[in-house]
């Protein structure tokens, strides 16, 4: 077996949920070992808010791929050597941010596709495939099954176009940034308002439509949390190495600094 | 240029309790910035059980001492140049594991303290002055009041030695290492023991007598950091990065997936 699965992508395909673990802080090749031993499938190393070049995420998701903790990095921009460069590295997924119209979408999927689906360049032999040598069309095949292509809708504008970009062949994933969308709608932060409850229908209702997976990041309170799984999302940014390290050291501080001695 | 205060052991001399944000998958500068953010005082960085090379413990050192976080690096071994090197790179203060004798204790003291006090050989430019150059008598003088030697104590052979460690000249804080004195006894993680207690109690004594700070490593349960803060411990471990990430990366995962109906 040379092909390296991508169980974050089988156990979406199987109707199950699948968490993910976005690395902003770490810097070792064994941050998918971490995540998967707290319960996660999949990593995200954020190459739009964190420093990593593309050496060190390459580096994070080819060691990610023997432990099953599926990599899937946020690219910083919409041209195709970031997304291209970083499949050639070891990612099974690319996340594209702010994407806001159709023929971005489009674009992203010819970056990370091989033909026919898209016109991603051929790079030799690639880790997702254990550096085997497959005959050209095999490789293209198999990748292609095994990547997945995220689009991050992030403005009010970008949710009223989830219908035609669910459509995509290639597009597996729709997925809604909702710090920046709240804050494009100008209602930061305020995940139970009524557009963002009608953003996530829009797009959890084109997602059903055409057989994608509706994703959502940075809600974690019980109830909105659970509206949004309620309504159909199932890819889910579930925090950060940051977050969980600042919020629980902060926990921890408080406490010491409580006792009275 | 004035010498960087060290903001642990006025703390101490101050009658408070100094806790530590330990760093042992964090690689970058910013870790001061974030004990800080974070509210602990020193930060911990283990070249023991990490994989920190000398190079990074300074610059990560170096960068904490404008933020009023205290540096203080473990060291691998009792070898005047583990000891020399990284506090000429900026840390203000080492700990030396496993010390279990008044010799041993007055060897790092030896290769921590510049004459006449040791034998620590003279620099310059060093970072705990802002790199500004001083006049040698003077640095040697305030660096050597300025930097803490701190001793661990892991082996019931070290908690019969520390009143004579507690002794020794220079030597500022005597630490338990909790874990390997537990393992040591032949009661692996039992914090509570009566033994580890009466080791406890040892230390706390031969502190009080020669009027150093007792430490104590290892202990994260809440109720048993309590005690042993009101049996007199002052200087303290308060956990590390990777167990903060792992415990709140673990705890989100676990509730999210409870929202999955």
């Amino acid at each position: 077996m040379t092909v390296k699965p991508n169980r974050l992508k089988e156990k979406l395909n199987a109707g199950e949920i699948g968490l993910g673990f976005s690395v902003n802080y770490l810097r070792s090749p064994d941050v998918a070992a971490i995540a998967y031993a707290c319960g996660y499938d999949w990593i995200k190393p954020d190459m739009e808010h964190a420093t990593y070049d593309i050496d060190m995420v390459s580096q994070m998701c080819t060691a990610a791929l023997d432990v099953g903790c599926t990599p899937v990095v946020r690219v910083p921009g919409k041209q195709h050597f970031h997304a291209s460069r970083i499949l050639d590295g070891g990612a099974q997924g690319v996340i594209i941010p702010h994407v806001d119209s159709v023929e971005e979408a489009k674009a992203a999927v010819d970056w990370c596709k091989f033909p026919p689906i898209g016109h991603r360049s051929s790079p030799g032999p690639v880790p997702q495939l254990s550096y085997a040598k497959y005959n050209l069309a095999d490789t293209m095949r198999l990748s292609n099954e095994n990547i997945m292509v995220v689009i991050m809708l992030e403005t009010w504008d970008a949710i009223q176009l989830a219908d035609d970009i669910a459509s995509l062949e290639g597009v597996d994933v729709l997925h809604i940034g909702s710090n920046d969308l709240s804050a494009d709608m100008g209602i930061p932060g305020q995940y139970d308002h009524e557009k963002m409850i009608q953003s996530f229908k829009i797009m959890t209702d084109a997602c059903k439509k055409h057989g994608k997976i509706a994703g959502m990041g940075g809600i974690y309170d019980e109830e909105n949390a659970s509206r949004y799984i309620g309504m159909g999302c199932r890819f889910i940014n579930a925090g950060g190495d940051l977050g969980f390290m600042t919020g629980g050291a902060q926990q921890r501080s408080t406490f010491l600094n409580s006792i009275k001695f | 240029m004035a010498l960087v205060p060290n903001h642990a052991k006025e703390k101490l001399e101050s009658g408070g309790i100094a806790f530590c944000f330990g760093l042992r998958v964090g690689r970058t500068v910013n870790a001061g910035m974030i004990a800080k953010t974070c509210g602990f005082d020193w930060l911990f960085i283990d070249m023991e059980h990490g994989t920190f090379d000398v190079d990074l413990a300074c610059q990560i050192s170096s960068a904490s001492l404008a933020t009023g976080v205290t540096p203080i690096v473990r060291i691998p071994g009792h070898q005047h140049f583990h000891i020399a090197r990284v506090l000429d790179g900026g840390a203000q203060g080492v700990i030396a594991p496993h010390v279990d004798t008044v010799e041993q204790a007055e060897a790092i003291v030896r290769a921590a303290k510049y004459p006449p006090v040791g034998k620590r050989s003279m620099s310059n430019n060093l970072p705990q002055f802002g790199m500004a150059r001083m006049p040698g008598g003077d640095l040697a003088k305030q660096l050597n009041d300025n930097t803490l030697v701190i001793v661990m104590l892991e082996t019931p052979e070290a908690i019969k030695n520390a009143d004579a460690i507690a002794a020794v000249g220079g030597v500022d804080i005597l630490m338990i290492g909790t874990n390997d004195l537990c393992a040591e006894m032949g009661i692996p993680g039992q914090f509570d023991h009566e033994r580890t207690n009466a080791a406890y109690q040892a230390m706390i004594t031969a502190c009080e007598k020669h009027g150093k700070y007792p430490a104590m490593g290892g202990v994260y349960d809440h109720d048993l950091m309590e005690k042993y803060i009101k049996m007199g411990v002052r200087f303290m471990l308060g956990g590390a990065d990777l167990g903060f990430i792992m415990g709140a990366a673990t705890s989100r995962a676990t509730f999210l997936r409870t929202l999955v109906g």
